[in-house]
């Protein structure tokens, strides 16, 4: 037992040790990748990561290792790529809205633009959603119901200022009606209170809840989306419904420290390539419930700058907008 | 009679070789993560999920949450010993545990916790097995206005967790309330008392906090004390390793109520073991019929809260595996970890793939057996680690809290916490301010304010919300009369 706890402390030192370790800077990579996911261990963002992880490490020949930096909306993890040393071996996990919006409603010691984008993994599918045996058939139901009893209905999200609360709010101020939005701390809580009736609605990420969908627990009045998911044609979009500006998806990505050697950059973007079409890859999204979605730096950079457009004035309206 | 012939179907995936061995070293690890300070289950079961993609989904899970459960029989070893919780579900444990430890009995508070935890955790795996999806169901009436009562009457404990003045006892828990403020609030995202620190943004990490106000002050207490404290010059007699007859007697309700509670507490969304081990001894302590024996190394303080947190583990399976809704960190962990398998837990688990369900459910019976036979051998050994002299010991301690504060969330700023919250509570304890009311303040007070204001933005402000649904009202009075109740010694002039 005693050489066993020892043994433990020998590997704790010698995972401590290794990571301070200098790079060493011929042929890279030349020891383990980190992967700096923004949310904790269970997280969408962190399976992501970890299949990411489990594909990369087959074709950079070192292991790819997930690294959870929790905290402050994503900007810890941010910041410890953006404070290391800029030599590819640490790569961020973030969001298209992390750099548009997030960042935006807090003062932290970086810029968005110390990290650039190498590549795109996954979109998330978010949309409202209701109970499975809720009255409200489609979204105009729900619109009818909360115009008829004006500042009562109910509805659940994860976060004041993330996409999925920014969506609904935007939707329910163009349909004209006020509602009670009630913040949850994650998803199983919003989904619990769903559930459970506490809310009539509820904002949430269909990865998460595709489980209840198909036992018809949860049913999705819209998606927030341009086009309809194939494996949920009857499930509006809304552009369709009419709401086109609150299109806000959620894509996920891997972003490296912009003073990175470009040589290394473009081994790292090749590698992100390679991973996306790797079949593996696309199954292990698939069981997520998540949609994989490629796009390279520009597709990226594209979408931060719609993100900023629709979402700064929707922050500075609730008030969280600090700016930079 | 289904359940068992579908129990006994279990066993017979739970008995095979290889969930044998990966069961077995789940429970091992959980054992050492549990010993190790700061270093808990979820940063030992995050670690190890890359290695389990190479396994089956059901070895694995049966390996993860061996780790889980590990981990709580493990906690309670050095909150005994020397008085730093393993995890933070034992960080109540020291109060009394580590009292018992100072009078020689060191050996009997490490067993009647592992006895404790094993009759809990059977009894909580009894549970999750015949009640599983009604008590799921029962759990989603809990909307916020209910569990700010349930929550609320918890913090009403806060009296009874101190063996001394009742104000300082409210003091020290409004310090704890704000404390537990510090970063971004749950409902706005606006950020509190951070001042301008980053690493503060997400507030203050609960191993820093605990480790340091407990164990860190602890080792400044004994270095300033003497070279020798009379706790290593205590002859250890080899029969006092186990509970005797009078402990048991004294023990054995404390186990069941916790268990019961323990497992409840566990189906609950946000509970889980933490809470559920200071609700136990809050309320073992109002129902002792010595309270005053309470933080002198009363066993019932140690019975209590252990088996409520090996209880709340198989609790906090209910809501995973029928609903898919992970109860705490951990279980989001297992969720995680199950989703990479391409299991999805929720509505169709169980149907989907009953072998999963009821292998694991099997394997946490054998598992808890297995901790038992573990545990108590190792009881005598654990005992001979108080005869290190202290000079070489403390040193290795601070290293491994050290270490597992850095471990939670990888970051050194949560080492500087720690250290500084050590000093802080080194001062607590020279003016005889508790730091127990201070913990269950903030462990409780970030979930009563998000369902106090989650309430409210329902009710449009209203607080008689809380009074027109049956089971917020009938908790809540509860509460307030038990909040009465604590200030009766004052009334009658004794100043206790």
């Amino acid at each position: 037992m005693r050489s066993k706890i020892c043994a433990l402390i020998v590997v704790i030192i010698s995972i401590l040790f290794f990571s301070t370790q200098p790079a060493a800077a011929q042929s890279y990579p030349t020891r383990p990748l980190e992967i700096v996911s923004p949310y904790t261990p269970g997280s969408s963002f962190d399976i992501v990561a970890r299949v990411i992880a489990e594909t990369g490490s087959k074709y950079f020949g070192q292991p790819m290792v997930v690294v959870n930096k929790p905290g402050a909306g994503g900007s810890l993890a941010a910041g410890d790529v953006i404070s290391s040393r800029p030599d590819g071996y640490k790569v961020l996990e973030s969001a298209q809205v992390f750099f548009a919006t997030t960042i935006k409603t807090q003062k932290v010691p970086f810029d968005a633009d110390d990290v650039v984008p190498l590549a795109n993994f996954v979109e998330m599918r978010l949309g409202m959603a209701v109970k499975g045996d809720s009255p409200y058939k489609t979204f105009d139901d729900l619109i009818n119901y909360a115009k008829k009893n004006p500042g009562q209905l109910k509805w659940s999200h994860t976060g004041r200022g993330i996409t999925l609360h920014m969506s609904a709010m935007l939707i329910f101020k163009r349909a004209g009606v006020t509602t009670i939005d009630v913040p949850y701390k994650g998803t199983p809580e919003a989904l619990a209170a769903l559930l459970g009736g506490h809310v009539d609605a509820g904002s949430l990420v269909l990865g998460a809840v595709s489980d209840q969908v198909k036992a018809g627990k949860v049913r999705f009045l819209m998606f927030y989306t341009d086009k309809r998911f194939k494996d949920y044609p009857n499930v509006p979009t809304a552009l369709e419904l009419g709401y086109p500006d609150a299109v806000l998806p959620t894509y996920i990505g891997l972003y490296v420290h912009k003073n990175t050697p470009e040589n290394i950059k473009k081994k790292l973007a090749d590698v992100c390539k390679k991973i996306y079409d790797d079949p593996e890859f696309k199954k292990g999204i698939e069981r997520l419930g998540e949609e994989p979605k490629f796009g390279g730096p520009e597709f990226i950079k594209a979408a931060i700058k719609k993100q900023e457009e629709i979402g700064i004035p929707i922050l500075k309206e609730i008030g969280l907008y600090v700016g930079k | 009679m289904d359940t068992i012939h579908s129990l006994m179907y279990g066993f017979s995936i739970g008995l095979q070789p290889e969930n044998l061995l990966f069961c077995f070293i789940g429970v091992l690890i959980g054992t050492l993560v549990g010993v190790l300070p700061g270093i808990g289950p979820i940063g030992a079961i995050s670690l190890l999920l890359p290695v389990t993609f190479r396994m089956s989904p059901l070895s694995a899970i049966i390996m993860l949450a061996g780790i889980y459960y590990g981990a709580m029989y493990g906690g309670s070893t050095t909150s005994i010993l020397v008085r730093i919780p393993g995890e933070a579900a034992s960080v109540v444990t020291c109060l009394d545990g580590y009292q018992m430890a100072k009078k020689g009995r060191a050996g009997a508070a490490l067993g009647i916790a592992a006895f404790g935890s094993f009759i809990a955790g059977t009894l909580g795996l009894v549970g999750l097995m015949l009640f599983a999806e009604p008590l799921a169901r029962f759990a989603l009436k809990f909307g916020p206005p209910e569990y700010f009562a349930v929550l609320f009457l918890g913090l009403t404990l806060v009296t009874f967790l101190s063996g001394g003045s009742v104000i300082k006892a409210i003091m020290m828990g409004a310090f704890g309330f704000i404390l537990s403020c510090v970063g971004l609030d749950s409902i706005q995202a606006s950020p509190r008392m951070t001042f301008n620190v980053l690493y503060l943004w997400d507030g203050i990490d609960l191993v820093s906090l605990a480790v340091g106000l407990f164990g860190i002050s602890e080792v400044l207490i004994n270095i300033e004390g003497s070279a020798k404290p009379e706790l290593l010059e205590m002859k250890m007699k080899l029969g006092s390793f186990f509970p005797t007859l009078a402990d048991w007697i004294k023990a054995k309700g404390a186990i069941l109520r916790g268990s019961v509670l323990g497992f409840f507490l566990g189906v609950l969304p946000g509970g889980g073991g933490v809470v559920a081990s200071f609700l136990s001894y809050g309320i073992e302590k109002r129902l002792s019929k010595e309270p005053e024996q309470f933080g002198k190394g009363a066993i019932e303080g140690v019975a209590g809260p252990e088996s409520a947190n090996n209880a709340a583990t198989a609790g906090a399976f209910v809501p995973l595996l029928t609903l898919g809704i992970p109860a705490n960190a951990v279980m989001a962990l297992l969720y995680g970890a199950l989703v990479l398998h391409g299991i999805r837990p929720g509505p169709f688990l169980i149907p989907q793939h009953p072998d999963l369900f009821w292998g694991v459910i099997s394997s946490m019976y054998i598992g808890n057996v297995m901790l038992l036979v573990l545990n108590l051998p190792l009881i005598p050994m654990w005992v001979q680690i108080l005869k290190i002299p202290y000079r070489i010991f403390f040193p290795l301690i601070l290293l491994f809290c050290l270490m597992g504060s850095y471990s939670v969330n990888n970051r050194t700023f949560d080492m500087f916490l720690m250290t500084l919250f050590g000093i802080i509570g080194y001062l607590f304890r020279k003016f005889e301010y508790e730091s127990a009311p201070l913990l269950l303040a903030f462990v409780l007070g970030p979930m009563v304010e998000a369902n106090l204001r989650q309430s409210l933005l329902i009710s449009k402000g209203s607080f008689l919300i809380f009074f027109t649904r049956p089971i917020a009202a009938v908790t809540l009075t509860l509460a307030l009369i038990l909040l009465a109740t604590s200030f009766v010694p004052y009334l009658k002039g004794k100043n206790r």
